[in-house]
């Protein structure tokens, strides 16, 4: 399994947080400073691509809910995409499919935030 | 006669598999998070070799983490020198890990089932590791012994892929 990477871009007003490899309760936290980060500097559209990313334990499936009721209240989201089948299982024991939204793509997830506004 | 030899074959090969199978290891490892990636890493050996199905070692590699995640973080308060020991084991169709710790003792009554819209309103980000061991294995048990050794013993039926 490949140590954690995050990487973050921008696009007009939408944040894309990238993950790659695994995120578990040692590795979490980097996600939560990241999200955090976001937060605090009002950027509160966010989404998180999980095309690389091989694991996830229920410490990184936290790190969202700890954020998604902020960022709602201040007019944003946190959408999911490019989520692989296996990672997709795991969000969808714990029933995130009632909460997140999921896209194929971060065009997609990009596309719903700027129709959104209109 | 034809018959008999099948028979004899199929025990033959069905004693060959167990074999494969019937094995047992246990591993002590220090109470930091950055030891999870090594603990998924024995779960996955010990396993790897066993014909077990892909979709069953996702969801005990995924059980054993949340429950040394809980310890680290509950048991122990992310006291780095504490010990976790797991033990692993396998019978013929049946997977079993007991996982020890010496620290604070839980209490299984105290669980609730996660409520998300709660969650969303708390943002709460825990308590999901007891839900999804509960939702990935068949059985979740704890034992509190008298030297103060807590255990929690996790077993799934394995579906086991052909030979």
């Amino acid at each position: 399994m490949n140590e954690f990477n995050l990487n973050h871009k921008s696009i007009e007003d939408i944040n894309i947080i990238e993950l790659k490899g695994y995120l578990d309760a040692h590795t979490a936290p980097k996600l939560e400073n990241a999200i955090s980060n976001l937060v605090n500097s009002n950027q509160y559209k966010i989404v998180v691509n999980f095309s690389e990313l091989d694991y996830i334990s229920s410490a990184g499936l936290g790190v969202f809910m700890a954020f998604i009721e902020t960022v709602r209240n201040n007019g944003g989201d946190i959408k999911f995409s490019a989520m692989n089948e296996k990672i997709y299982k795991i969000f969808d024991l714990i029933g995130f499919p009632k909460i997140y939204e999921f896209y194929k793509s971060d065009e997609e997830a990009i596309q719903r935030f700027k129709s959104s506004e209109k | 006669m034809n018959f008999i030899n099948q028979t004899k074959k199929l025990f033959k090969d069905l004693n060959r598999v167990r074999s494969k199978l019937k094995d047992s290891r246990t591993k002590t490892f220090k109470s930091e998070t950055k030891n999870l990636v090594l603990i998924r890493e024995f779960v996955k050996d010990f396993l790897t070799s066993k014909n077990i199905s892909n979709d069953d070692l996702e969801k005990i590699i995924l059980a054993i983490d949340e429950a040394c995640t809980n310890k680290i973080k509950h048991a122990y308060k992310f006291d780095e020198t504490k010990d976790i020991i797991i033990k692993l084991k396998l019978t013929d169709d049946e997977f079993i890990a007991e996982i020890s710790d010496f620290g604070l003792p839980f209490n299984p009554e105290e669980i609730t089932i996660p409520d998300l819209k709660e969650n969303y309103i708390n943002k709460k980000s825990g308590g999901y590791g007891i839900f999804l061991m509960r939702q990935l294995m068949d059985e979740v048990k704890y034992e509190f012994n008298k030297d103060g050794e807590n255990k929690i013993i996790l077993k799934k039926k394995l579906n086991i892929k052909n030979a």
